[in-house]
């Protein structure tokens, strides 16, 4: 070993402090960066993955009823290669422990899940062949949360008629990786199945004999959905189709790719941000570092060696540090991928969902690592070589102080000396001060972007069930009933209030853009359903036109007052030109307003409704919802209080790890700026803080003297890092362009000082750490010695 | 020493060391620094510690100035037994009792001369007027300027007034002109008799320049960790009239 080498190893071992927080500071960012991308790659795959051993259509067809004799001519649309015909049906299960009607979606089989499309992925038992009359295979999401087992018999009411069936086997469907029961904004798997029967129960309960209600249908590379799609709806308008949807719009698919974009923003921005902290804090550190051992680098130059060794020595330093810290984070990264993915799994139903390390990732981030930190030091080093050995051996020209405009400001009396010290060391190298904030600054964002996450949530019911949905529950109905059924469920015991509303499919169609969603018409003067315009403020809706969803605008390039095409899906399929009247907030869903009566004339029906929102009286909740099970006229209830529960305790774990893990690194950041900072000005004040000692000063006070810089810097630092949050948040959200929700950019009080706490404790920490080492200075070298 | 103590009989003893040594081990190396030294130094009186390097004279200052502990023996100010001292304890003895002049100065070089006097009155009792602190080792312009745009006999200036502004019972004076020319030099001395002579504060000089001896009334010579000889100035001389 050459002795440069063994130098290079004392001086890791004397410098272990900074090298520990250098190197978690690495490890933390090539953390999250492995983790981040290794989780995106992992699930993108794991998608792929299923919806090619799936044979995921790519487009999706519901109808009333068509004669299986038209499918051959389906099959010959250009484009198409598989279509599968299918019968498909909401009904009621009688699930007599659950406390809320339960729906389900039954779906016939043809191959006994081995399907041309949408094939079922089994976890266990067996799917019912084409001819079985009485098995059925089942959900996972809802066998979970209802402990259904193979064996267990499930009553279903079809038709009118309650039937059993046996499951047979629990399984997962392309098509269901997030089912969402029809209407709901967000999953509960408590209270939505999805069945599988085989073909000829199907046919027998729905009176479906050689005929289907639903198709799926894949297409040749290269064909233009948009093409096939049109074709389809021409031909199968007869049939009663509700329009044919491509991919993109599929429920579960439009969950799972607004998720994995979400997943990609934060992927990127997340990491960026990250290594960007990184990446300065080692510039600063070791770069101070190398300022530091300014006389020992000009004594070996004096000795004779040359730039280069001396560079590489340095960088050998830094090449040790980095990968110290990169080995770590890369482990680090497979836990916290691990932790995310298995976060996921409760969420997505994914057979193929496995973390899976993106190398490139690993390679990229210790890459990255090694090349700030190397610039660092080679910044600091061209510094110091820049000198000639005989000035460089002698200490650097003391900073040239100056009495700052600060100084002027403040009242004389508060300046005291000690106060003068911290003020212009602090004013005296404006840039290592700003540094030095900026860095402690980066760490709050990072305990927000933790937690944020929460507050969007809360704000996201805030808005959905406190200001729009103001009922308590919802109730739907098999079909669109007389609208005196509303004063019917206002006599029912408990019900404080009722309004009827009218739901109907449309395609909405603006130029050459169209969506296919339903319009919600609603009672004039409602009160359980008040839509809110971007001010947060409640808006009626206009007597004559369609009121949309933010984002539903944007996906049609429309805006308030101009003109689009509103095509019944249903029905007497009326097409009617209307005015967009007003663009509403909402951050659930792409949802569309009219009012009830102009909806129904629209459609030519008379007074009808097909939802009812209530507001009941919470403690008759129980037992209102035990006698709806019994009311055949009611199809499916939801009350919001369990559907907030499920979906939060799904979305708390979620955000709970990486809350948990991002606030650990909040942590290694500040502690990193400021206990490197704090040591390198020890190094730097020793001499000065030991002449305070000697002339009487006590631990404390001279404490005082160093700290207070730090302390100054770390409460600037936060308001900055404040806005830094509030900065990054708002670029989150503007980056995401999420159809399934959206996520308000506000972030909690409580968040806000939660991140200032654990700065400020993370600071006081390391600071304690430094403290000690004051009370090691050693008072007789600071008077034999020149600074 | 008994004839000196005969002299001194009336004058109170301030420091009192008794058999007081100093043992430094480095590694399997023991260097006795001080070895059983005896000595009383009485209020008010001007001592000189010559001694070339290595004789103990920094590691008895050190001692003296509760800086350093000793291996064995005992140092007594007064009433205190610095050999007892916890390091709270000393520190307060150097913040009440004691002003330091160092070799370098070491002036706070963020702050102004003033500013580094009014330091110090911080932490004192009953300070001095920084500004007659400064009068007193004749510095009476220039007290806006930063250690930095001041000359080394200047910043030794700055630093015995910063040693005396808090009305120190004895000053410690560590080779004061051992980084300066001779003239500056002379100009510190000069503060430095001025401030015995007016405040009457005792004094204690470490130096290995033996012309500074004239202007002690008491001269100790240390060599190898004892002292190897003392002399009385019949006639304290002024800096003024040392020539080295």
């Amino acid at each position: 070993m050459s002795l440069l080498d063994r130098k290079l190893l004392r001086d890791i071992a004397n410098l272990r402090g900074q090298v520990i927080t250098i190197a978690a500071v690495v490890a933390a960012g090539v953390t999250v960066f492995v983790a981040s991308i290794s989780t995106y790659d992992s699930l993108l795959a794991g998608r792929d993955r299923f919806y090619a051993a799936g044979r995921f259509p790519q487009v999706f067809v519901t109808l009333k009823r068509a004669p299986l004799s038209i499918v051959p001519r389906l099959q010959a649309i250009p484009g198409v290669v598989t279509v599968e015909p299918r019968i498909v049906r909401d009904v009621i299960v009688d699930w007599p422990s659950a406390r809320l009607p339960v729906s389900a979606r039954v779906i016939s089989l043809s191959h006994a899940g081995d399907e041309p499309l949408s094939r079922l992925y089994l976890r266990r038992g067996t799917a019912p062949g084409r001819n079985d009359t009485r098995g059925a295979a089942i959900n996972e999401a809802f066998a979970e949360a209802n402990h259904v087992e193979p064996g267990t018999p499930i009553l279903v009411i079809l038709n009118g008629k309650l039937q059993s069936f046996d499951i047979t086997g629990i399984a997962l469907s392309p098509e269901y990786v997030y089912a969402v029961k029809p209407g709901l904004p967000i999953p509960d798997d408590n209270f939505f199945a999805v069945l599988w029967v085989g073909r000829a129960a199907a046919e027998a309960a729905f009176d479906m004999k050689g005929a289907f209600n639903d198709l799926v249908v894949s297409l040749a590379p290269g064909a233009d959905p948009q093409a096939v799609i049109a074709s389809l709806d021409r031909l199968l308008e007869p049939y009663g189709s509700v329009g044919a949807l491509a991919r993109r719009d599929q429920s579960s698919n439009r969950f799972l790719n607004d998720e994995l974009a979400q997943q990609r923003v934060m992927s990127i921005t997340i990491p960026l941000i990250f290594f960007g902290v990184a990446a300065f804090l080692l510039n600063v550190a070791l770069g101070r570092q190398v300022a530091a051992q300014r006389e020992q680098i000009a004594a070996l130059k004096a000795l004779g060696f040359g730039n280069w060794p001396l560079a590489l020595h340095y960088l050998k330093l830094v090449a040790l540090i980095v990968l110290i810290g990169a080995a770590i984070g890369i482990g680090g990264g497979l836990l916290f991928g691990r932790a995310m993915i298995a976060s996921y799994h409760g969420f997505f139903r994914l057979p193929y969902l496995h973390f899976t390390l993106t190398v490139w990732s690993a390679v990229a981030g210790t890459a990255i690592s090694f090349a700030a930190a190397a610039v660092g030091v080679i910044t600091a080093l061209r510094n110091v070589m820049r000198l000639t050995p005989a000035v460089a051996m002698r200490p650097a020209a003391p900073l040239t102080y100056r009495r700052s405009w600060i100084e002027a400001v403040m009242a004389g009396r508060w300046l005291t000396p000690p106060r003068v010290m911290v003020l212009r060391n602090l004013t005296g190298r404006p840039l290592r001060a700003g540094l030095t904030t900026l860095g402690i600054a980066f760490a709050i964002p990072m305990v927000v972007l933790g937690l944020f996450w929460r507050d969007a949530i809360n704000q996201m019911i805030e808005i959905q069930f406190n200001l729009v949905e103001r009922g308590n529950a919802v109730v739907t109905f098999p079909h669109p009933l007389d609208a005196r059924i509303v004063g019917d469920l206002a006599r029912e015991p408990g019900v404080l209030a009722v309004e009827g509303e009218r739901i109907v499919p449309v395609r909405l169609r603006a130029g050459h853009r169209s969506y296919l969603t339903s319009v919600i018409g609603l009672p004039p003067g409602g009160q359980l359903r008040r839509p809110h315009n971007a001010q947060l403020k409640p808006i009626a809706i206009a007597p004559d036109g369609i009121t949309l969803t933010r984002r539903l605008a944007e996906r049609l390039g429309v805006t308030a007052g101009d003109s689009m095409t509103v095509e019944v899906m249903e029905g007497k399929r009326r097409k009617r030109e209307v005015p967009v009247s007003a663009i509403v907030n909402e951050v659930i869903g792409m949802s569309s307003y009219m009012t009830r009566s102009a909806l129904n004339h629209l459609t030519g029906e008379g007074d009808v409704v097909s939802a009812a929102a209530l507001y009941v009286d919470p403690s008759a909740l129980p037992a209102l919802s035990r006698r709806f099970k019994e009311l055949p006229v009611i199809e499916s209830m939801s009350m919001k209080a369990y559907t907030l529960t499920s979906f939060i305790d799904k979305i708390a774990n979620m955000v709970l790890v990486s809350a948990a893990i991002l606030t650990g690194f909040a942590v290694i950041i500040a502690v990193g700026v400021v206990y490197n900072s704090a040591r390198i000005g020890l190094h730097e004040r020793a001499w000065e803080l030991a002449s305070l000692r000697v002339l009487g000063f006590t631990r404390a006070e001279v404490a005082r003297i160093l700290f207070g810089e730090f302390m100054i810097e770390t409460l600037l630092a936060i308001p900055i890092g404040l806005a830094l949050s509030q900065g990054l948040v708002d670029l989150i959200v503007s980056v995401q362009s999420n159809e399934s929700y959206q996520i308000p950019g506000t972030i909690g009080t409580h968040t806000l000082a939660a991140a200032s706490l654990v700065v400020l404790a993370a600071a006081a920490a390391s600071a304690y750490v430094v403290r000690r080492r004051i009370d090691r200075l050693d008072l007789v070298a600071a008077l034999k010695t020149r600074e | 020493m008994a004839s000196s103590a005969q002299a001194q009989t009336q004058a109170t003893v301030v420091f009192r060391a008794r058999g007081l040594s100093k043992v430094y081990v480095m590694g399997e190396i023991k260097v006795n620094a001080l070895r059983a030294i005896d000595l009383d130094i009485y209020e008010g009186e001007f001592v000189v510690l010559l001694g070339p390097s290595g004789s103990g004279k920094s590691t008895l200052l050190n001692i003296l100035g509760g800086l350093d502990s000793a291996t064995s023996g005992e140092a007594i100010w007064r009433d205190n037994n610095l050999t007892k001292a916890d390091d709270a304890a000393l520190t307060r003895y150097r913040r009440e009792h004691v002003g330091f002049v160092f070799q370098f100065y070491n002036l706070i070089p963020s702050l102004t001369v003033l500013e580094n006097v009014a330091l110090v009155t911080e932490i004192a009792d009953k300070p001095l007027d920084p500004r007659e602190a400064l009068r007193l080792v004749g510095l009476t312009e220039r007290l806006d300027h930063f250690p930095s745009q001041l000359s080394g006999g200047e910043q030794q200036r700055v630093a015995v007034a910063r040693a005396i502004v808090k009305s120190p019972d004895v000053l410690l004076c560590d080779e004061p002109t051992g980084a300066l020319d001779y003239d500056t030099g002379k100009l510190v001395l000069e503060a430095i008799a001025r401030i015995n002579k007016e405040l009457g504060t005792t004094t204690i000089i470490i130096t290995h320049n033996a012309a500074i001896a004239g202007m002690a009334d008491r001269v100790l010579k240390l060599g190898d960790g004892k002292i190897v000889g003392e002399e009385r100035n019949a006639r304290k001389r002024s800096p003024e009239e040392l020539h080295w």
